[in-house]
């Protein structure tokens, strides 16, 4: 029997090819790699690994590097892997990411370095500005691949999405950031460190909502 | 739709037939129009074929399917700002077979039928969404939950709110 709806949707289908699942799949690694690499490359190109003059505790740098990997490893597994259902992670677990990452990670460089003395002093020339800025040209390439490889995947809460996705690459700029920053200060740390994985939370809400719905 | 998903565009039909007549049901319930309906159904799924390549393997494609379609609802509604209007019961796309059942039951079972979709009207949209997506739509807790991006426990209060609430108004009308 004729259905004119299905002749509709079959026109409408066959004007607009899309993606296969092993294509995305290709995509999606090849936009992966090119932000990190990317992301890598610019932190080795503003230094790298460094002491500035002051070097770290090994045990320091392997704690907080450590804990902060742990964090951030997390955020990507809850905001953006997907398993089971279609329909992307619960909502509950979104909030989780983007209001629980930015003080554990705060709260974890911040208790370590207290165990060492003079890791929290607070540096006069570093007040935590030019972290801020490290972290904003890492962590930029990295929410660009995750929201490029999550598009067209959650049709229930795009933007609560988007925001989680945020923080998960702000974290993962810090976990790089925190190789390159010997200071402990809470001041600095908050600036510096925390502030920017905050303003990525709020800047992957419109491009999450726009590109992470299914439109 | 996984083999849709992985390129086998003759899968469609099958797909099609899955889901089309279970997406115009739901989507006429949200508009009460026939064209309305069948036209969000088309956006629907264009959108599922867009979309195609994020489908998990193993996923379930009728709650995906049933969340798309309900954030165009939101999203047509929020553009329109226009209410979801109780008029009168309409045939919906499913024919119903009038000779079933004897004259006076058919009445009978029409006016309670008239009357509970009044009163679905008048429930709550958290309590309407959650009884129409479980016993209309047939999908389990866990996949309207996800749907809605509520979570299970919430819409079953708000199930079990609205069963209590149409199991009272049919017992104060029609005694049963």
């Amino acid at each position: 029997m004729y259905d004119p709806l299905k002749a509709l949707v079959e026109k409408a289908i066959h004007e607009e090819p899309s993606p296969t699942r092993a294509q995305m799949r290709t995509r999606n690694r090849a936009i992966l790699v090119i932000g990190l690499f990317a992301a890598l490359s610019l932190f080795l190109g503003l230094g790298g690994f460094r002491s500035w003059g002051a070097p770290r505790p090994l045990v320091l740098i392997a704690a907080t590097f450590a804990g902060t990997l742990a964090i951030s490893l997390t955020a990507l597994r809850v905001a953006y892997w997907r398993s089971g259902g279609a329909l992307g992670p619960s909502r509950s677990a979104l909030l989780w990411v983007a209001l629980a990452v930015p003080p554990l990670i705060f709260a974890w460089k911040v208790g370590w370095s207290a165990q060492f003395s003079g890791a929290t002093d607070l540096w006069p020339s570093r007040l935590g500005l030019r972290c801020f800025g490290v972290s904003s040209a890492v962590g930029a390439p990295i929410l660009a691949a995750l929201l490029a490889t999550r598009r067209r995947s959650d049709p229930v809460h795009p933007r609560a999405a988007g925001v989680a996705l945020g923080v998960t690459a702000g974290a993962i700029a810090a976990l790089l950031v925190d190789l390159w920053c010997p200071v402990g200060h809470p001041g600095h740390v908050l600036l510096g460190h925390v502030a920017p994985i905050v303003v990525f939370g709020a800047l992957g809400a419109w491009p999450g909502s726009r590109l992470l719905d299914l439109k | 739709m996984a083999r849709y998903a992985d390129g086998d565009d003759a899968a469609f039909s099958e797909l099609y037939a899955e889901v089309a007549p279970r997406l115009r049901a739901y989507l006429f319930r949200q508009t009460r129009d026939q064209h309305h309906s069948d036209d969000l159904t088309q956006q629907t799924l264009l959108r599922m074929h867009r979309a195609r390549g994020t489908f998990l393997p193993d996923a379930q494609v009728m709650p995906w399917a049933i969340a798309i379609a309900r954030r165009l609802v939101i999203d047509e509604v929020r553009r329109r700002s226009r209410r979801v209007q109780i008029l009168e019961p309409r045939e919906a796309p499913e024919a119903h077979d009038p000779h079933a059942i004897s004259g006076y039951q058919h009445i009978h079972a029409s006016q309670v039928a008239e009357h509970l979709e009044r009163e679905l009207a008048r429930l709550p949209e958290g309590q309407r969404e959650a009884f129409e997506l479980l016993r209309l739509d047939g999908l389990t807790l866990c996949e309207a939950a996800a749907a809605t991006g509520s979570t299970v426990s919430a819409l079953k209060s708000r199930a079990h709110r609205a069963y209590e609430a149409l199991r009272v108004s049919l017992q104060n009308n029609f005694g049963e």
